[in-house]
């Protein structure tokens, strides 16, 4: 039976008149390819653009759920930098200090809305030793688009954590924020020590990695009152420096006439 | 792109093998002559090596068994023509050849890849199963199953195992 079988098919033979036509046909498709209009099988092209659309949406997804594209640096003494996706969500939460790990093991903010993170990181049993009424709540946005900021610094002045404890906000460059990280520093805390150092050469990053919001803002506060006086009588280049926050906000209950980092 | 030359190499070596994969799977010539061009100009534009004629043979099975499933698929010709009028279009072959194509051809689809590839072409089921992209215990049991059916319709004539 198995030579039955085998003989069987043995007669089932490509005719010459097939073959002839193959190799036309092939003849053909070689003279299109060399022409560029080689045919492709049908489904190639729907294939291709389902392949490429598919491409895309994950480029897409990815881009706005998973890229960030604006940050907030929260600082008290804590350090605490939040990076928000394209819909303002937190992509990721990083501590830059000792503090400030210990108030992110206590909270998960992935995923939450920056206002809900904000929330969560200022209401934290962690974080209430550090909102005394002389600490300096601080928020900084870093976002690259001013419309951005400007959005995110409105959303931050009406979080409850914020106007409770009297937070400031402020902007920051996003090229900033690198120099910050390689400083040791958040990048809101790295844009209050330049402006500290504007006014005293003296002060390092590393000094004010050690020192609280507080300390620091109180330290501008006593060089921008020197100049003041100096101002009045002096070089007024000497207190010419040139803030790296663009804009300067408070919320809650503090008096408009603490300092902030801007003239 | 193939040359010429390996073209009508291709041409010569495997238009038969390609020719009976079709006339197993597709009910009508024009079917095939579609289908048998279309294996060899995946060919012309493969530009993919092999690394001996065994490992190339194989592609050509396996692409031929997929270009006629794919026909098949596309065309929504399942079992749309009877066995009688392909067996018209093998008239001039000796009867007992045409019974026994015709049993071969009764079975469903699924055996009937491995009966021509153990029987025609002399492949081990573990072989069959790298073809395939398959199991081998899977081809052993199709192999089995197939050889009862066919037994039952040619009558008392066993296969080899």
């Amino acid at each position: 039976m198995t030579n039955k079988i085998h003989d069987a098919f043995d007669e089932i033979e490509a005719s010459e008149e097939l073959r002839s036509s193959t190799v036309q046909f092939l003849q053909a498709e070689r003279e299109k390819c060399g022409s560029g209009q080689v045919r492709r099988p049908a489904w190639r092209m729907p294939a291709a653009v389902c392949a490429a659309l598919a491409l895309f949406v994950c480029l897409g997804w990815y881009y706005t759920v998973r890229v960030p594209v604006s940050y907030v640096s929260i600082d008290v003494n804590p350090s605490v930098e939040l990076a928000l996706n394209f819909y303002d969500r937190v992509v990721s939460a990083a501590a830059y200090n000792e503090d400030g790990e210990i108030v992110l093991d206590g909270v998960d903010v992935k995923g939450k809305l920056y206002t809900d993170a904000i929330d969560t990181i200022v209401d934290s049993s962690a974080m209430q030793p550090y909102l005394t009424k002389d600490s300096a709540l601080t928020f900084t946005v870093a976002a690259g688009d001013s419309d951005k900021e400007s959005a995110i610094l409105s959303g931050i002045e009406k979080c409850s954590g914020c106007q409770e404890h009297g937070g400031q906000s402020y902007t920051a460059d996003v090229s900033s924020i690198a120099e910050a990280h390689d400083s040791g520093l958040s990048f809101g805390k790295y844009a209050a020590y330049l402006v500290l150092s504007g006014y005293d050469s003296t002060v390092t990053a590393e000094d004010c990695r050690h020192m609280s919001m507080a300390e620091i803002h109180s330290m501008i506060r006593e060089h921008e009152n020197e100049c003041g006086h100096e101002n009045e009588s002096e070089d007024e280049n000497k207190c010419g420096h040139e803030s790296v926050s663009e804009d300067e906000s408070k919320c809650g209950h503090e008096s408009e006439d603490e300092h902030g980092h801007g003239e | 792109m193939r040359s010429e030359q390996e073209i009508n190499r291709a041409v010569g070596s495997y238009s038969d093998m390609i020719r009976r994969i079709c006339f197993y799977h597709l009910k009508g010539s024009a079917d095939t002559e579609d289908v048998f061009q279309n294996v060899f100009l995946k060919y012309l534009l493969y530009d993919g090596d092999f690394a001996d004629t065994e490992h190339e043979k194989a592609w050509f099975i396996r692409v031929s068994i997929n270009a006629c499933k794919d026909h098949l698929k596309g065309l929504f010709r399942h079992s749309t023509v009877p066995l009688d009028m392909l067996l018209e279009e093998a008239a001039d072959i000796e009867p007992d050849h045409r019974e026994v194509l015709a049993a071969v051809l009764s079975l469903p689809a699924k055996y009937r890849d491995c009966i021509y590839l153990h029987y025609y072409e002399g492949y081990s089921a573990a072989e069959i199963a790298a073809i395939l992209r398959s199991k081998e215990n899977t081809v052993y049991s199709l192999l089995s199953r197939g050889r009862s059916m066919l037994r039952e319709k040619l009558g008392g004539d066993g296969l080899d195992e």
